[in-house]
């Protein structure tokens, strides 16, 4: 009861073996493999850190897909948790490189996931030069616009 | 390029996390999660920052994510200028509330009508004048003018239709035209069926319950329901035992602060009225008030009372529903500010927006 396996290797050249229902969450990769079959696929714009990381997501969401297995009993409850949980425990640059790989391997769970937990990061900024900070942002206001914008805001948008 | 960042990733030889190198897609899949009361403070970051809070992207993709919020917008009449304007209510840093003038906007009618639909209010003033607001930027629209002329017209909204009923000018006989929000036009004049128009009507606001929509003549005393598939009016005796005003309805039940003492709700589906629980403490102190509004908002009450005279201030609570054993409906206050203070204003109409 052999599952389909494909080998998917890192911008350092590292091959990862996975079970071709974990990879197909990505549509790209679902699309490359129906176009080549039997192929290493190279992604040469993802370290091996982060595709680890995008692996281990995509198990655990394949697993819950599948509703069989030991893992059936996991509610969309449970699932939610450990999404919280598996963001909660990368720091921020690589939070952001695995929302660049959520984007560019087309997985858009593990993008909704990654994109809430900057977004809360985003809130939770006492204010705009902390954000700045966290996010590497230029200020290109200068003072008066500043001030302006600060007047405007004492009212609702 | 600031030192805090750097000094942060003194052990790592990767750059910062960049989000402006991130695609414009991506940028405004994160900040339409935000809430928007943050949204101030993020029109501070970058001149692109400020001009995506305001974009209608944003707010297409807070609808299309599901990220959308309940926005409480309260018309107050200032008795002091003659005019009416429009509040939001506002979450302070400290966790208080407080009501927020809108401003470039126009006088809001103090005879006139209002509803909201979505992120969207349609203000219905004298004589035949219409508005819309657009609540996501605060813009305002002018919309082809009512195909009859009415005072103090009173509407609802039923299934994407707005029914506006009030006084024909001259003739002194009580008329309904219909504007569909979809089309954005209006529809064919109607005018009032026979059953009412023998009565002289005082209509003093009205509500829509399960799909009809309820007026109450507090002179007269009756009330009239208005079912649409029928084109039907009817007198309602059940929901004329209480001299209701100034009411609101959360999930087609009626809720009003009864002068009594009480908060009192009515469910048509049972035809019976209940007293609100657990809001002793509440209408102990409201009872020092003598001018109340009862508004919904994202399925919760929001009571406001104040001072006709004496106390120049607006207290707002906001209460959250709970039905227990059938009928019973309980009450819990998540809190109660002081949310105006200052000048002489009377709550007209609340607006639960979705932005």
């Amino acid at each position: 009861m052999s599952k389909k396996m494909i080998v998917l290797k890192s911008s350092e050249g590292v091959s990862f073996v996975v079970e071709e229902a974990v990879a197909r969450q990505s549509k790209i990769i679902s699309f490359l493999v129906e176009e080549f079959p039997d192929r290493e696929l190279p992604l040469t714009n993802m370290t091996s850190e982060i595709l680890r990381k995008t692996i281990e997501y995509c198990k655990k969401h394949v697993v819950e897909d599948d509703g069989g297995g030991d893992s059936s009993s996991s509610s969309s409850g449970d699932l939610k948790e450990w999404d919280v949980k598996f963001v909660a425990e990368i720091d921020q640059p690589r939070l952001m490189d695995l929302l660049m790989a959520a984007n560019y391997l087309d997985i858009p769970s593990l993008l909704d996931v990654t994109c809430q937990k900057v977004a809360d990061t985003i809130a939770a900024c006492n204010d705009e030069k902390e954000i700045r900070a966290t996010f590497n942002i230029e200020n290109d206001f200068t003072e008066e616009e500043v001030e302006a914008i600060r007047m405007e805001n004492q009212y609702p948008i | 390029m600031s030192s805090k960042t750097r000094s942060k990733k003194e052990e790592s030889p990767e750059p910062p996390p960049l989000i402006p190198s991130l695609p414009e897609d991506i940028i405004i899949n994160i900040l339409a999660r935000v809430e928007r009361c943050y949204y101030p403070k993020l029109s501070l970051v970058s001149k692109r920052f400020r001009s995506l809070v305001t974009s209608h992207e944003i707010y297409e993709r807070r609808s299309s994510l599901g990220c959308t919020e309940h926005s409480l917008y309260v018309v107050l009449y200032n008795r002091e200028t003659g005019k009416g304007e429009l509040h939001i209510l506002r979450r302070n840093a400290n966790g208080s509330h407080r009501l927020v003038l809108i401003p470039g906007l126009p006088d809001m009618p103090a005879h006139g009508s209002f509803v909201a639909v979505g992120s969207r209010m349609y203000v219905f003033g004298r004589l035949n004048s219409v508005i819309s607001i657009d609540c996501r930027s605060h813009t305002v629209h002018l919309l082809p003018s009512m195909n009859v002329s009415m005072s103090d017209p009173f509407a609802d909204i039923i299934d994407g239709k707005i029914y506006v009923t009030g006084y024909c000018n001259n003739t002194m006989k009580m008329v309904m035209t219909v504007f569909n929000t979809e089309t954005q036009m209006w529809e064919p004049k109607k005018t009032m069926p026979e059953t009412m128009g023998g009565l002289n009507m005082w209509p003093d606001g009205c509500v829509v319950m399960a799909g009809k929509m309820y007026t109450r003549d507090n002179i007269n005393s009756f009330v009239f329901g208005y079912d649409p598939k029928e084109s039907k009016w009817e007198m309602d005796n059940m929901l004329n035992m209480f001299r209701w005003r100034d009411a609101c309805v959360v999930d087609d039940v009626l809720y009003y602060y009864d002068w009594g003492g009480k908060v009192r709700a009515y469910d048509p589906k049972e035809s019976s009225w209940v007293v609100v629980n657990g809001l002793e403490k509440l209408v102990a102190e409201a009872r020092f008030s003598d001018r109340f509004y009862t508004g919904s908002y994202s399925g919760k009450l929001a009571l406001f009372f104040w001072n006709l005279h004496g106390t120049r201030v607006i207290r707002c609570a906001e209460i959250s529903l709970e039905r227990r054993q059938g009928k019973e409906i309980w009450g819990k206050v998540e809190w109660c500010d002081d949310v105006l203070l200052g000048g002489r204003f009377k709550v007209m109409k609340t607006l639960d927006v979705i932005v």
